[in-house]
């Protein structure tokens, strides 16, 4: 029963650094990518690499790659049972038939800046609303 | 130190008397602690989920939400917090080596980085007072906002900012705490190669914590970031 020796998986500093590295050039491809308009894809581009990242960790950083059968099996279940709650929840919110969901997530409307309205606080009521969103630069 | 007393039955003084041999041991460490960390996964999921459901209800505001947060500040945090996860990675490295005073010395940079993640959040919860879009009435703290608070759904996007991130931050406050007693259980001499356990489940709860942030960042931080 015993594999004593092979259990302990020790990473070399080496291979620590260039899985840090691959994640800081992976924070950069998230930043680089939301600047871009992909439209309806820019939050599942987001996501995808933010996955990418969660998974090096996971495999390497927290050594899930090298753990038992039952750790894994329990490192898993947690996801497993996210998968089930955002599962549903999308399949709902994505298919109501009154709205679009999908477009009304990749709308962009006029940028507002903390300077532009830094001032104006205190004045009690929220607006009239109609006009909001074209208080930006552009 | 083990005092040799009771304890001749011949193990080793790292092992607990109801495992078989060391192995076992920390087998059920890890184990245990991973289902620590499935909780952990569905606790933040559950927020994760929430915010999903508002930001289809309500997408302009969590788009005008989005913008007023500073991703300059976000980009290096999370910068910041991905070396704090690499020198914990060291630190469960040296611990498995059994060389305790690079263990600690990880263990003191990784406080390091994450005191530097602090004082940013800092700066930036600052900012967030001083603009008026701290939605908490009943502590004092007013959506003052006008222009931003115009539109629907900020109000809660800032609600979820500020519980997302501020249990994110409780999280690390708390890792601080761990670390602080982990250095002081190593100088004890309650660490060893064979009982190490303690710094690995540990390092699991920092990097578990650096995923946190690694889906926070785009989905609070980037939403408004599409050049046009």
């Amino acid at each position: 029963m015993s594999s004593d020796h092979d259990s302990v998986h020790v990473s070399s500093l080496g291979f620590g650094f260039s899985i840090l590295l691959a994640l800081c050039g992976l924070t950069g491809l998230t930043v680089w990518t939301a600047r871009m308009d992909l439209g309806i894809f820019d939050t599942p581009v987001a996501l995808a690499i933010a996955f990418t990242k969660m998974t090096l960790v996971i495999l390497f950083f927290m050594h899930a790659k090298w753990s038992s059968k039952a750790v894994k099996l329990t490192a898993a279940s947690g996801l497993v049972f996210l998968l089930f709650l955002f599962g549903f929840t999308l399949a709902d919110y994505t298919t109501r038939p009154h709205d679009d969901p999908w477009s009304r997530l990749s709308i962009t409307p006029g940028q507002i800046h903390p300077s532009d309205v830094v001032d104006h606080g205190h004045h009690g009521d929220h607006g009239g609303g109609g006009d909001h969103g074209k208080g930006g630069h552009h | 130190m083990a005092s040799a007393d009771a304890h001749d039955h011949g193990h080793h003084p790292h092992l607990a008397h109801h495992f078989e041999d060391l192995e076992q041991q920390r087998e059920s460490h890890a184990l245990g602690m991973w289902v620590f960390m499935a909780q952990e996964f569905l606790f933040f999921g559950g927020l994760f989920g929430a915010y999903t459901v508002y930001r289809f209800i309500y997408p302009e505001g969590w788009m005008v939400g989005s913008q007023q947060l500073d991703a300059l500040i976000g980009g290096a945090n999370t910068i910041v917090l991905l070396f704090s996860s690499f020198t914990m990675a060291m630190a469960v490295r040296y611990a498995q080596l059994g060389e305790n005073g690079k263990v600690i010395l990880n263990i003191l940079l990784t406080m390091g980085f994450g005191l530097a993640f602090m004082v940013l959040k800092y700066f930036e919860y600052s900012a967030k007072f001083a603009h008026g879009l701290v939605p908490f009435e009943g502590l004092g703290y007013g959506f003052t906002n006008a222009a931003v608070a115009a539109v629907p759904g900020t109000r809660l996007f800032f609600g979820f900012y500020f519980i997302m991130t501020g249990m994110h931050a409780l999280h690390m406050i708390i890792g601080k705490g761990l670390m602080t007693w982990i250095i002081i259980e190593i100088m004890r001499g309650n660490v060893s190669k064979e009982r190490h356990s303690l710094v690995e489940n540990f390092g699991l709860y920092w990097h578990f914590v650096d995923i946190v942030w690694i889906f926070l960042f785009p989905l609070l931080y980037l939403l408004g970031a599409t050049q046009h």
